[in-house]
């Protein structure tokens, strides 16, 4: 039964064993194989150390007293379901930040963003997106002259 | 609410405004790519060159794009992808380049893409600390011999990248395995620097350019350096081929183009290219950072790529960075 | 050195160069608060500027960029937890807590202040002792470092509360293994790469910090808003900003941290190895150890102190690290590479010679450090109610804000859309490592000191010929290490004293 204190370091478990079992095989050059301390040396170290403060603390979650656990965790439905499309949008902004260029991107990025937080004000919505992007495309590629993407489909 | 109101007509007058500023947003008369990050050495370059070009007047405008990460593989991808599309794009590389190819770090060669012309060079050079004992080069070469971890060199890059192989090749040519060499890794030219100040080390491989800073600074003397003839403006510092020992390195720094590079496009880099060597601007550029000029066209340059891929193929086989090949 | 001084007040006090200061704390300051932007790419961008000004001029424009951009660096750390800058992320810790609790106004003008006092104290220990503190820079070799770098890690038993310290010291794993991630610098082999060419330069600093803060937190206040009572997310709250005045009391409790914290920075500062970073980490962890025991737990929550202490370290370290740059020619910092390569375009060389060589550029730039900082001070604080109305955005647009700003600050450094995804990917675990009640900054830590501990550790073991008797060879390194062991242990004696008294009281 999983209480939530043990979901924690159980995960990280996983995530160290995974990474010791990288570690053991990173390659090592013909002329590391003579010494003491090599690209792997640390590596170890830390997956050996992890792994043993992962089960100390699993350990000591399992041995102390059962306590309630407090149900003031709940998270609410349509939380979740806002922080997924933000996060969706983050990653649809990623992919579209190249080739569909700074502006349009980060303008809809803005705009959807609003509107999965639940803004509806149309003024809002237009206003604090559109000319934040241009303000911003401007000042970065007029003023301190960094280039931006102006989009790859259009070039 | 009352804020965004007012921004209403700002909003009017910036589209209208970036609507009629991002015409020239498109690529300018010459694009430069740059593989690493701002300040950096490609970077300064870049700006170097395409500042010359502009105040000489032989271009009209010049943008850059930096774009690191993978070793400058990032950049030559994007490079080879976008082809001609793009426009006139430059990027600008150096050594690093072959090495990398040769170590496998980056999945390209220089032969992905069209060299257009070498611009300027560097060398490495040896430094100790002024109260050292080893006085001349020959006084490491002997105490390499007699116990190779006696001599620390420090370089500014990790093992196995330039400063490693250049201090490798010199002591090669001087009989010693490379492989022999103590070569100890530090992040950056500046903190190898330190390392040597502070007396961890005896010896630091670094590129001319930062071994003259710390040598005129008065804390340190530089024991010879890999041209292959003495330095007009240093001739006082011996080369190794002036100590009997046959080796020579230069890092150059040139610029790329695209790999289907039309020709009449490359002659007229190259012709821009060429007209700025002549000029006062680019002068004024190259003494301002310390350059060598070192112009080198399409076909010069090639060869002394091949040359240079040749060389260090040879001594990262030796040293074990690379398998030989099959 | 009184001559020197006054060169240096003539050149700063000249019209020019003051416009200069003030144009560069304005731009430094706007920088630094877009995340991502740091004063690395300030300056960089500043220098074809600089070069039709005259060497003296462009330095002091340049280190005006330099100051602004870690003061703009603090606001957005303590505004909305995203910190733009290595050197305030340890200002969010209770800055941001501040912020939350209406104290923006204090919040800043702590930051303002500590800020001020820590460059002024920086700046006149510079002015004094720049060529003895040379030595000291030179003094420390990598096996100091290395356990100067433990001595930091054992900060981490300053972030754990009681109960915390294994989840503390998981995510300082975490953090340590993130960054063996890439290319090792003391072999060339690459490790945990999996293929991925972008993974060969390691994962950037930036990108862990704003993706397990900044974009974390706005994910955590998304999935779990403070209760309101009844009121929709959308209606902005009218935050209270708090006034930027600070009690008497609050001056007297922070005044001997602000203090120490300035010359623990300015220390570490001079070390070419350490930087603004490890300073600031360094001064909360010892605030915060030094505290007394009722204090101590306020520490994360929204303490003076806790603030008070970064902010005046990473700002006197600043100062102290342009002592090897002028001193030695020797860069600390990236920040400080790239002033050297301007300082060698205008033709001076630095180092010992520089002092007789090119004094009123010496002088120039230490005097206008100090006016620097005035004129940040002057500047910025009148301006703290307009920043702190950022808060007063609502919600749902701050927070696609933030969003944003973290996204592009990141990319502007790297332009790679690759770290975007693993941004977003980070963000996630940080998520839900926070609902999991797992603490941020320690892994912060183990990252940024798993880098610099590795390769100095090597490095050590090269220069020794593969022993370990690096670690007690010289006096500085087996000081420095047996400090930590003791601070290590310290609360280890307040644990057993605790027992002690309990078992008394029983």
């Amino acid at each position: 039964m999983m209480n939530r204190e043990l979901l924690g370091p159980s995960l990280f478990l996983a995530l160290f064993t995974l990474y010791a079992v990288v570690a053991w095989q990173i390659p090592l050059l013909p002329f590391e194989e003579y010494e003491t301390v090599t690209s792997a040396t640390l590596p170890k170290v830390y997956a050996g150390f992890g792994i043993v403060v992962c089960l100390l603390s699993i350990g000591s979650t399992l041995l102390k007293p059962r306590e309630k656990t407090n149900a003031g965790d709940v998270l609410e439905k349509s939380h979740m379901l806002r922080t997924f499309g933000l996060l969706i949008l983050m990653v649809i902004y990623s992919a579209a930040l190249e080739p569909i260029g700074f502006l349009i991107s980060t303008s809809a990025f803005l705009l959807a963003g609003f509107f999965v937080m639940g803004e509806r004000r149309k003024g809002i919505l237009l206003f604090a997106s559109i000319p934040v992007a241009v303000v911003f495309w401007f000042l970065m590629t007029q003023v301190l002259g960094i280039y931006l993407v102006p989009g790859d489909l259009w070039s | 609410m009352k804020l965004f109101k007012s921004f209403k007509s700002v909003k009017t007058t910036i589209i209208a405004a970036s609507l009629v500023l991002s015409s020239p947003l498109a690529i300018a008369d010459t694009h430069f790519l740059i593989p690493g990050g701002p300040g950096g050495g490609w970077d300064t370059t870049a700006r170097g060159i395409g500042e010359g070009l502009v105040k000489s007047g032989i271009e009209g405008n010049a943008s850059f794009q930096n774009m690191s990460g993978g070793g400058g593989g990032r950049a030559i991808a994007y490079l080879i992808e976008s082809g001609t599309k793009k426009g006139d794009i430059l990027m600008v590389n150096s050594t690093p380049i072959v090495l990398r190819a040769l170590s496998g770090r980056i999945p390209y060669s220089y032969r992905d893409l069209t060299p257009v012309a070498s611009m300027v060079a560097d060398y490495g050079a040896f430094v100790v600390r002024n109260d050292s004992p080893f006085k001349t080069w020959e006084d490491v070469i002997k105490s390499i011999k007699e116990d190779p971890s006696s001599i620390k060199v420090a370089g500014g890059s990790a093992r196995g990248s330039m400063d490693h192989l250049v201090a490798a090749q010199a002591v090669k040519a001087a009989g010693i395995d490379g492989r022999r060499l103590r070569y100890i890794p530090y992040d950056a030219g500046g903190k190898a620097k330190a390392g040597l100040l502070s007396g961890e080390v005896n010896l630091l491989s670094t590129g001319l350019s930062e071994a003259l800073e710390v040598a005129n600074g008065g804390q340190a003397r530089i024991l010879a350096v890999t041209s292959g003839k003495p330095l007009p403006d240093y001739p006082e510092i011996p080369t190794l081929k002036s100590l009997g020992y046959d080796m020579e390195f230069v890092n150059w720094r040139g610029l790329f183009a695209a790999p289907n590079l039309p020709a009449e496009k490359l002659a007229q880099y190259t012709k821009k290219l060429r007209e700025l060597q002549s000029t006062p601007e680019w002068e004024a550029v190259r003494a301002r950072n310390g350059w060598l000029n070192l112009f080198q066209e399409k076909d010069e340059f090639i060869k002394s790529l091949e040359a240079q891929e040749a060389q260090l193929k040879v001594v990262m086989e030796e040293l074990g960075f690379i398998r030989a090949a099959r | 050195m009184f001559d020197g001084i006054m060169l240096g007040l003539s050149t700063v006090l000249d019209f020019n160069n003051l416009m200069y200061v003030i144009a560069g704390c304005l731009v430094g300051t706007f920088i630094g608060m877009l995340p991502g932007l740091g004063p690395i790419t300030a300056i960089a961008l500043m220098i074809p500027i600089t070069y039709s000004i005259g060497a003296d001029s462009g330095m002091i424009l340049m280190a005006g960029v330099y100051y602004g951009a870690i003061f703009g660096g603090s606001t957005s750390s303590i505004l909305i937890n995203a910190p733009g800058v290595a050197g305030t992320v340890a200002s969010s810790f209770d800055g941001y807590p501040l912020a939350k609790q209406g104290h923006a106004g204090k919040a800043l003008a702590i930051a303002a202040y500590s800020s001020f006092i820590g460059g002024t104290i920086g700046a006149i220990l510079l002015m004094v002792a720049a060529p003895l503190l040379a030595k000291v820079s030179l003094s420390f070799q990598s096996p100091d470092y290395v356990v100067l770098m433990f001595l930091g890690l054992t900060a981490i038993a300053a972030f754990s509360n009681k109960g915390q310290f294994l989840k503390a010291m998981m995510m300082t794993v975490f953090g340590l293994m993130l960054a063996t991630v890439g290319i090792d610098p003391s072999s060339g082999t690459d490790r945990f790469t999996f293929g991925q060419p972008d993974l060969l330069d390691g994962i950037s600093f930036l990108l862990v910090a704003m993706a397990t803060f900044a974009l974390a937190e706005a994910l955590v206040n998304v999935v779990k808003p403070e209760k309101k009572d009844a009121k929709n997310i959308n209606d902005s709250d009218t935050p209270q900003i708090g006034s930027t005045k600070l009690s008497k009391a609050e001056v007297k409790e922070i005044a001997p941290v602000i203090g120490r914290s300035s010359i623990l920075g300015f220390i570490v500062g001079v070390l070419p190895g350490a930087g603004a970073t490890i300073a600031s980490f360094m001064a909360y962890a010892t605030e915060r150890n030094l505290a007394p025991k009722g204090l101590k737990e306020k520490f994360g929550k929204g303490s003076l102190r806790g603030l008070a202490a970064p902010e005046s370290a990473n700002n006197a370290a600043c100062t102290g690290s342009f002592v090897p740059l002028l001193t030695l020619g020797i860069p600390g910092s990236g920040t400080t590479a790239i002033m050297l390569g301007a300082l060698i375009a205008y033709g001076i060389q630095p180092g010992p010679m520089l002092m007789q060589e090119n004094p009123s550029v010496f002088w120039a730039v230490i005097v206008s450090m100090y006016f620097g900082n005035i004129v940040l001070l002057i500047l910025n604080l009148p301006l703290i109610p307009y920043f702190a109305k950022v808060l007063a955005m609502p919600k749902s647009v701050l927070t696609v804000m933030i969003l944003f700003f973290s996204l592009i600050g990141v990319y502007l450094v790297s332009f790679n859309t690759f770290d975007l995804f693993m941004m977003v990917g980070f963000a996630v675990v940080a998520l839900i490592l926070r609902l999991l009640s797992f603490p941020m900054a320690p892994l912060l830590l183990g990252f940024i000191l798993g880098d610099m501990i590795e390769r100095n550790f090597r490095r050590s073991m090269m220069i020794s010929d593969g022993s370990l008797s690096f670690l007690w060879d010289r006096p500085l390194t087996l000081s420095i290490f047996i400090i930590s062991i003791l601070v290590l242990l310290f609360p280890l004696k307040d644990y057993l004293m605790q027992r002690r008294e309990d078992k008394a009281n029983a």
